[in-house]
């Protein structure tokens, strides 16, 4: 048999388990598994990505921040030149957040930056005839306003950060109103005062750009007629043009292979990305510092989207928003690895038995724990292992709004609500896997409350009783008697929880409060606002990793905890409100069940994977 | 070219819908009401697989406005319902049920 080290010099692992983490890339190895022998390969390709909170375009973005610290600030969400909005959303690799507005809501404007240290500026305060020389900064918290641009200006292109930035191009309306105006001026800033640096080679607007101050590079755009490559008298004017600047001069660089204007920029000088342009195509060209290839495409063509990130980088690129047309709020993830990525989703799981909502519920996505509800108030117990559910013994006092804790066979059942008036309840049950059995009474009564942790250490919270008011106190379980726990800052109903009892959180509540508070076993402390405050939702994991999903009236909208703050996630595939969660899950696999009106249908939500790419290696 | 299709099927269980599924189409799903029964009413983005998704359940197809005439009448049932609530009641369930705009 040829002894391959003896001809290559290197031995071929064999290995009872593949690979699996990008280290396995370029490793040739051999899979007892399969029998075969097998490498771990790059691939480039987009996948999906948490929606923006709103569809935009025409804004500005942070084209050279990483791929995980994104802005997407201004813009439109009419497509067309006559609103514009000041929202700005941040985007953190897993999702998008709200954050403060800008001073001054204008679409055609355009930035670049860190998360921490960015400048936007210019665009169009509708109507369209009112061209802005407006500048503005972000500091990581808040807008401030900066020295005025030299120029009013639209769709101008941005390099460096607010203290170090060069800007070029744009729709310069003052200099040249209803000519087409594209300028080939170029400003810089220092953080206090502009000045003049020399002109790049050809008048351009809407041109993707990449860099910094000193080593940025400026690509396609609508170019001006008759000016450079640009023809002289065209209705639509795109250029594969690109340049780069040092600070000082501009050199004309390689072409991209496709023409376009309306192109969202990425990168830095040596690793860019031109994504997407006018009319929403789906081309994605690589710049590596010496030419343009063209990579994976878009799932979806767009133009004058919100993008970050290196290709080439670990954490790849991403685009949100942008205009196909309609607006769009989808957001695609760039990722040239070794590593495939799959996105995160929700699933239709098996049905209940019996709809039901105001039902409660506890577990895991793959051992959940369904039981009472209404209508008809029912005290029926279901058990789900992952693809079906299961009748079980049914609760001693039938009720709904209740909440309970725990494992699929260690649960508690506590509090809810019977009619007659005054129908609500203080009995707890436990659940042992088979039957319920009556323990110690809450002190008192309460009703549509929230829960977390283990039979042996739950915690009950907010809620109301019969007297409609809200409950202050949180109540400890220790498998036998109830003691008070830390008061909350927030008394509402219909919260969610999630958690153990030292590390619970309890999110949202009446009046659509976007309230989160976190639990460490004694106090209560303010967490991280939602985006979209609801109430009636369910969630899964903990305070430093949580899901919270669904919601009055009726939301698919879901949002991932990170321990700090809220960003988007895929939304759930039907609506669901009063319904239950996997309270103890993660927030990564979570389970949803049951939900207004009566409903039967449960969901499954898996946050994004990623799986080495291994190619068998054949003889032929 | 239309951006969604309107259709109803009833949702059976697991794999009715997949996470491939969300990845490759729009799909929100919305309780409706047909008569006295209640009906699983979805807006499937209109591609190719979304069309598919919905002939391999053994969906009906709909406009948008009998989709919307089906979801519109399960939030009247909702509001009926709660209309008929003692305080005690509507206080427990939270606020009275509002309208639903499909996309």
């Amino acid at each position: 048999m040829t002894d391959y080290k003896a001809i290559h010099g290197k031995k071929i692992k064999f290995l009872t388990t593949d690979l699996s983490t990008a280290e396995g890339e370029g490793e040739v190895f051999y899979s007892d598994t399969d029998k075969d022998f097998k490498v771990g390969v790059t691939t480039a390709a987009w996948s999906a990505g948490p929606a923006m909170l709103a569809g935009k375009t025409e804004g500005g973005s942070l084209p050279t921040s990483p791929s995980t610290a994104g802005l997407a600030g201004g813009g439109s969400t009419g497509g067309d030149w006559t609103t514009a909005v000041n929202t700005t959303y941040s985007w953190n690799g897993s999702g998008w957040s709200s954050e403060p507005n800008m001073n001054v809501a204008r679409l055609g404007i355009r930035g670049n930056g860190t998360s921490t240290s960015a400048l936007f500026l210019g665009g169009v305060r509708p109507p369209v005839s009112t061209y802005s020389n407006e500048s503005e900064s972000w500091n990581g918290s808040s807008w401030t306003a900066e020295t005025a641009h030299p120029q009013a200006i639209s769709q101008s292109s941005v390099a460096g950060t607010e203290t170090a930035a060069v800007v070029a191009g744009g729709y310069d309306y003052v200099a040249a109103p209803g000519t087409g105006g594209r300028t080939r001026e170029t400003f810089e800033y220092d953080g206090s005062s502009w000045t003049t640096g020399n002109n790049k080679p050809f008048g351009a607007s809407n041109m993707g750009s990449a860099g910094v101050q000193t080593a940025s590079i400026f690509f396609g755009g609508f170019g001006q007629p008759g000016d450079g490559t640009a023809p002289s008298s065209p209705s639509s004017n795109p250029l594969s043009s690109a340049e780069e600047y040092d600070g000082t001069n501009w050199t004309t660089v390689g072409s991209l292979n496709t023409a376009r204007y309306g192109v969202t920029g990425s990168g830095v000088q040596s690793d860019a990305g031109a994504i997407g342009g006018y009319p929403a195509i789906t081309n994605f060209e690589r710049w590596d510092g010496s030419s343009w290839t063209n990579s994976s495409t878009l799932g979806t063509g767009r133009q004058t989207g919100f993008a970050g990130g290196s290709p080439a980088s670990t954490d790849g690129a991403f685009i949100g928003g942008g205009q196909t047309p309609p607006i769009v709020a989808t957001t695609e993830k760039f990722h040239s690895s070794a590593l495939a990525y799959t996105a995160a989703a929700w699933a239709s799981g098996g049905n209940l038995n019996t709809g039901r909502h105001n039902l409660g519920g506890t577990g895991t996505q793959t051992a959940g724990l369904a039981f009472a509800g209404t209508p008809p108030v029912t005290g029926k117990t279901e058990e789900y292992d992952g693809s079906s559910w299961t009748e079980s013994g049914d609760l001693n006092t039938t009720r709904d709004a209740l909440h309970g804790f725990g494992t699929q066979t260690a649960a508690v059942g506590a509090g809810g609500y019977k009619s007659p008036s005054p129908g609500f309840k203080a009995e707890v049950e436990e659940y042992d896997g088979s039957s319920w059995t009556e323990v110690n009474n809450l002190p008192a009564t309460r009703g549509q409350h929230a829960a977390a942790g283990t039979l042996t250490a739950g915690i009950v919270f907010r809620g109301h009783d019969a007297s409609d008011a809200n409950i202050e106190n949180t109540q400890e379980y220790d498998g036998t008697n109830w003691t008070a726990g830390g008061a909350m800052n927030v008394n509402t109903r219909y919260s969610s929880g999630a958690g153990t009892q030292t590390t619970a959180i309890a999110i949202g509540g009446e009046d659509d409060t976007d309230s989160t508070e976190e639990y460490d076993g004694s106090s209560w402390t303010n967490g991280g606002n939602l985006n979209t405050g609801r109430h009636s939702a369910a969630a899964s994991g903990t305070s430093a990793a949580a899901l919270y999903f669904g919601g009055n009236p009726n939301r698919t909208t879901t949002e991932g905890y990170d321990g700090t703050s809220w960003s988007t996630r895929p939304a759930m595939g039907t609506g669901r409100e009063d319904m239950a969660g996997s309270t103890i899950g993660t927030s990564v696999l979570a389970l949803q069940f049951g939900g207004s009106p009566g409903a039967n249908t449960t969901q499954e939500f898996t946050g994004e994977t990623t799986a080495l790419n291994l190619k068998t290696i054949t003889d032929s | 070219m239309a951006l969604f299709i309107y259709g109803v099927a009833a949702n059976t269980g697991k794999g009715f819908f997949t996470h491939e599924d969300r990845r490759n189409f729009f799909l929100r799903g919305y309780t409706g009401k047909d008569g006295d029964d209640y009906v699983d009413v979805w807006v499937i983005g209109a591609n190719e697989r979304g069309a598919c998704w919905l002939a391999d359940r053994n969906g009906t197809e709909k406009t948008k406005s009998e989709a919307q005439t089906l979801v519109t009448a399960a939030v009247t049932a909702a509001q009926n319902e709660w209309d008929g609530l003692s305080d005690e009641q509507k206080a427990l369930r939270g606020p009275r049920p509002t309208a639903i705009s499909i996309p």
